[in-house]
């Protein structure tokens, strides 16, 4: 007897064409679904910005988010349910192709390469069914608090735990009737066999069940096939999909529509397959800072409304507007926790711009984001600050301001923050006095310098936003230097990332690398002791945005006495203070303050300084530092503020008054 | 319903200003925009817009007394909805300090162009702000509704328009007004009215730079000052021409001055109430820190603004 596999064995030939017609139809009608569904993402408008689609990006990706789950192991359990699911399934397909193969091609499948192939088969379905076994476990009986209910998805586990148990039972039953020498090495299957064999099951009536069993797994099979395209199974075409294409479509830079988003063909085509890619996990929801404090405002809840509105097309009588409430639209911090959190990166913060946007254009901003609109549009200043009243906040320093044609090595971007805002320009007045002691050839704009935009742009006014671009890059163009430093995570990732659009590539660094560079290359000698302990908040729009974590860490590592003690969400996986998008000025009053929720996380940790590497972050969290009980919660201060207090020498008053102590 | 909508380009008073060594222009000491539409004017924009929503058939109609540079104003309203602008061209004064313009023109010149040309449009509504960040209270409304001899109603917060009942011919509007001490009255007034809108009276509309660039090129009619008020229509009131000026009446004050030896209380009292005291309510409370804030708790929980904790 020759150890191979005898593909129809048992099976009728009306039973073979059934099969092959049924899973032509199946597949048909899965095929069918999905058009309809792509050819509504493709009545999206053209995705911006777009960058080349680099093979390498792509087969990283592929490595490390697909096959690696990089983002779905950090909820450990969820990440193996995972791993073992789609390595199962896919081991378990390759086998069905493999068989079709040895079957149709080249009798392959024989002696110890048939043993292996079967050995592997069975632990690739053993793998898939303890996957499916530990996915409805955690919605039936675990009830992961992120999950919703969602009664299709559950159908298809539960179907297919239903055809990989059917399929064991098919091989069972086979093996009960062939009763092969080789069989063990389908060790489940045999299991099976030697149990119904052991009951008394005949070969005759083995035979007969085989013959019924295969029957309703191939049908089920068939059920599967047809429902590829929907709902959660949706995910693994476009899923797979989005999770690649992210690199043609980069993610944090909101896009320049023609118009204003309210239907779904205004989104642009990346944007609808963002909606058709979700599969509901939660994890934007648990991750997202204002759903964290009770805002009305949930991720899930948005992608889901594009995708409603999505398959429910233009001529429908809802719109993007009446599906998604001015509280969800103006609740997001833009902080991309979403993005970060999710497995196929989606981008949730892209469409809440949109929808600003067309908020904006209607005249439907918010209150509290006129005055802020209108200091941008009037005086260049999201403070409202007049040009004239810029510089003051360097009226005692003597620091030069540049003319044009000016040159130096640094030009200090303070931004409005740092020129208008308290808090800020204690930040502006540290930064400079550690540039000047470490000897830096720098200069200011001064009164030349305006809003970068950013806020402009991510409240929703777009062309206040392109226009403020332009004239900063004008300004900028008509000095000279080698590196832009600002203390502003916002600006920093503006200038990086939303410039590079307009076709200004800016040297720009951030004053936590510059001030590590510094002290890395000894040009600032910290010498003051006493800081204590000290947790670093790390700014969205530094950290998660842009990668960088490390710096401000190694700023606050060189100081003396420093102990640096990390909050339970730190580095990439900050949770937001709340100022992002625009939300320093407009909050929606529902639900707790984030920047509490932050707070409350900084004290914690014990520390009696909380730094951080922006002037928003400080502004939203001090805010919160004189709030309840005084005297236990920490002070906010900039990064410059705690090593411009610990350098050698005497401090401006105004420094001191931020220093710690 | 056709609403008129007034639009003024006034100077932006926050900002840095001084005036010219001459005395006559105010120079902006910055580089900014030195005019901006008064806000005042803004808010009576957005409740002729959300007006416009809940009638049918309704208009919004744009309206600036000034020179050129006050389309700007116009082109701020059509950016924010408005369905049509009228520019009444002036000499100087509403547009850009800047430029050199002379003073505006008198309120009550404008006013009566303004009513002329209404009128002759067949406005039902006129709004306006009823004060301006620079003017403080503006007698504006009040000259066009007596130049057209229609109802005006200052102070509003809030502009109703009642749907047409059977009997009614035009519908009538409800306009709830803000009075002193924090009362409020709703009056029903039939059309055509004036309506003065006070702060609060809506939200503010923000422009975006989308929506102003899409009207930038817009023709906004200009129609001289002169022209407008040569066509005006039989049977409005005269000009008014002031025929003489009366100082006041000289009073003779109870304390001319305040004694030194006078207790702080007395001295408030002299300073705030004319050295006449009070016949009825308020008092001053003397003591030390601790007790005058026990009195104003008990005040204030006395008079149910305030509940004390712990019952007590």
């Amino acid at each position: 007897m020759e150890v191979t596999r005898q593909v129809w064995w048992n099976v009728p030939a009306w039973m073979t064409v059934a099969l092959y017609v049924g899973v032509a139809v199946a597949l048909g009608i899965a095929a069918a679904i999905g058009w309809r569904h792509l050819r509504a993402v493709l009545k999206g408008r053209a995705a911006e910005p777009r960058r080349p689609l680099g093979a390498g990006e792509t087969a990283r990706r592929l490595l490390v988010e697909v096959l690696g789950h990089r983002t779905l192991l950090r909820d450990r359990y969820a990440g193996v349910m995972h791993l073992l699911l789609m390595y199962g399934f896919l081991g378990l397909f390759v086998a069905t192709v493999l068989v079709f193969l040895h079957d149709k091609v080249h009798p392959f499948l024989v002696g110890t390469t048939y043993l292996v192939f079967k050995v592997l088969a069975n632990l690739a379905g053993l793998a898939f069914l303890a996957g499916l076994a530990m996915a409805i476990a955690r919605r039936t009986v675990r009830r992961t608090p992120r999950l919703e209910r969602q009664r299709e998805l559950e159908a298809a586990l539960w179907l297919l735990a239903f055809i990989t148990v059917t399929g064991f039972l098919v091989q069972g039953a086979r093996m009960a009737a062939t009763r092969h020498a080789f069989d063990a090495a389908g060790f489940v299957g045999h299991a099976f066999a030697l149990a119904w064999r052991g009951a008394g099951l005949s070969a005759d009536a083995a035979e007969t069940l085989h013959q019924w069993l295969w029957g309703i797994h191939a049908a089920a099979v068939m059920v599967f096939f047809a429902s590829l395209t929907v709902s959660g199974l949706r995910h693994i075409s476009f899923g797979t999909a989005n999770l690649l294409l992210r690199g043609a479509v980069p993610a944090g830079v909101p896009r320049s529509p023609p118009q204003p988003a309210v239907t779904a063909s205004d989104l642009s085509w990346k944007q609808l397959l963002d909606a058709s890619a979700c599969v509901r996990c939660g994890r934007c929801h648990e991750a997202c800072p204002a759903t964290a404090a009770g805002k009305p405002l949930s991720p899930r809840r948005v992608v889901q409304q594009v995708l409603a509105q999505m398959l429910a097309g233009d001529t429908s009588e809802q719109t993007l507007l009446t599906r998604i409430t001015p509280d969800e639209i103006w609740a997001c911090t833009t902080c991309q926790a979403c993005l970060e959190a999710c497995p196929f990166d989606i981008e949730v913060a892209d469409k809440i711009v949109d929808l600003r946007r067309a908020l904006v254009e209607q005249g439907d901003a918010p209150a509290a984001a006129l005055p802020v609109l209108e200091g941008m549009a009037d005086r260049g200043s999201a403070w409202g600050q007049t040009p004239a009243l810029r510089p003051a906040w360097a009226r005692d320093l003597a620091v030069r301001v540049a003319r044009p044609g000016d040159r130096a090595e640094i030009l200090y971007w303070v931004g409005c923050a740092g020129a208008a805002d308290p808090l800020a320009q204690q930040v502006s007045r540290a930064v400079v006095r550690c540039l000047k002691a470490a000897g830096v050839d720098f200069m200011v704009l001064g009164a030349a310098e305006r809003c970068t935009g950013d806020p402009a742009r991510r409240l929703g006014d777009e062309g206040l936003f392109r226009e403020l671009a332009a004239q900063t890059i004008a300004t900028l163009r008509a000095v000279r230097f080698e590196r832009l430093v600002t203390h502003c995570a916002h600006c920093f990732n503006v200038f990086l990332k939303d410039y590079r659009d307009l076709g200004a590539d800016l040297p720009v660094v951030h004053h936590s690398q510059y001030l590590a560079e510094l002290l890395r290359a000894g040009r600032l000698r910290p010498a003051r002791d006493g800081l204590g302990r000290v947790t670093l908040h790390d700014p969205c729009y530094l950290g998660r945005q842009n990668g960088e974590v490390a710096a401000p860490r190694a700023v606050l590592d060189a100081l003396p006495g420093a102990e640096r003690r990390e909050m339970p969400r730190s580095g990439t996986s900050s949770f937001c203070c709340g100022a992002g998008g625009g939300g320093n000025w407009v909050e929606v009053r529902q639900g707790r303050r984030i920047a509490t929720l932050r707070m409350a996380e900084a004290a914690a940790t014990g520390a009696e300084v909380i730094a951080t590497a922006c002037p928003f972050c400080k502004i939203m969290l001090d805010g919160e530092s004189g709030a309840g009980d005084a005297g236990s919660k920490p002070k906010v201060l900039d990064i410059a503020e705690l090593l411009a207090a610990s350098l050698d020498g005497p401090a401006p008053a105004g420094e001191r008054a931020g220093g710690p102590g | 319903m056709r609403i008129g909508v007034l639009v003024r380009w006034v100077l932006d008073a926050t900002l840095p200003l001084r005036v010219d060594e001459a005395g006559c222009r105010v120079v902006v000491e910055d580089d900014v925009p030195p005019c901006i539409v008064e806000p005042g004017d803004r808010v009576a924009l957005s409740l002729a817009l959300e007006l416009r929503r809940a009638v049918p058939d309704g208009s919004v109609v744009a309206w600036t007394v000034g020179p050129a540079g006050a389309a700007a104003a116009l082109r701020h309203a059509l950016a924010a909805g408005a369905d049509e602008a009228r520019h009444l061209l002036a000499g100087g004064g509403v547009g850009d300090p800047a430029s050199g313009d002379e003073a505006g023109p008198e309120a009550a010149l404008a006013a009566r162009a303004l009513a002329t040309r209404l009128a002759a449009e067949g406005t039902d509504l006129f709004l306006c702000a009823g004060r301006t960040r620079v003017e403080g209270a503006s007698p504006l409304a009040m000259l066009v509704a007596a130049y057209l001899d229609w109802p005006a109603l200052t102070d509003a917060v809030g502009v109703e328009v009642e749907r047409a009942g059977a009997q009614r011919t035009a519908p009538p509007l409800v306009v709830e007004r803000r009075l002193e001490r924090g009362w409020r009255e709703r009056v029903e007034v039939a059309l055509p009215a004036v309506v003065a809108v006070a702060s609060g009276a809506a939200q503010s509309r923000y422009v975006s730079r989308l929506a102003l660039e899409r009207v930038r090129g817009r023709a906004v009619p200009g129609v001289g000052l002169d022209e407008a008020l040569g066509r005006s229509p039989a049977g409005l009131p005269e000009f008014p021409v002031v025929v003489s000026v009366t100082p006041p009446r000289p009073r003779t004050r109870r304390s001319a001055t305040i004694s030194a030896g006078a207790s702080a209380a007395d001295r408030m009292r002299a300073l705030v109430g004319g050295a006449k005291k009070p016949a009825s309510a308020g008092a001053i409370v003397e003591g030390p820190p601790a007790q005058l804030a026990e009195r104003l708790c008990q005040f204030l929980a006395e008079r149910g603004f305030a509940t004390r904790a712990g019952g007590g």
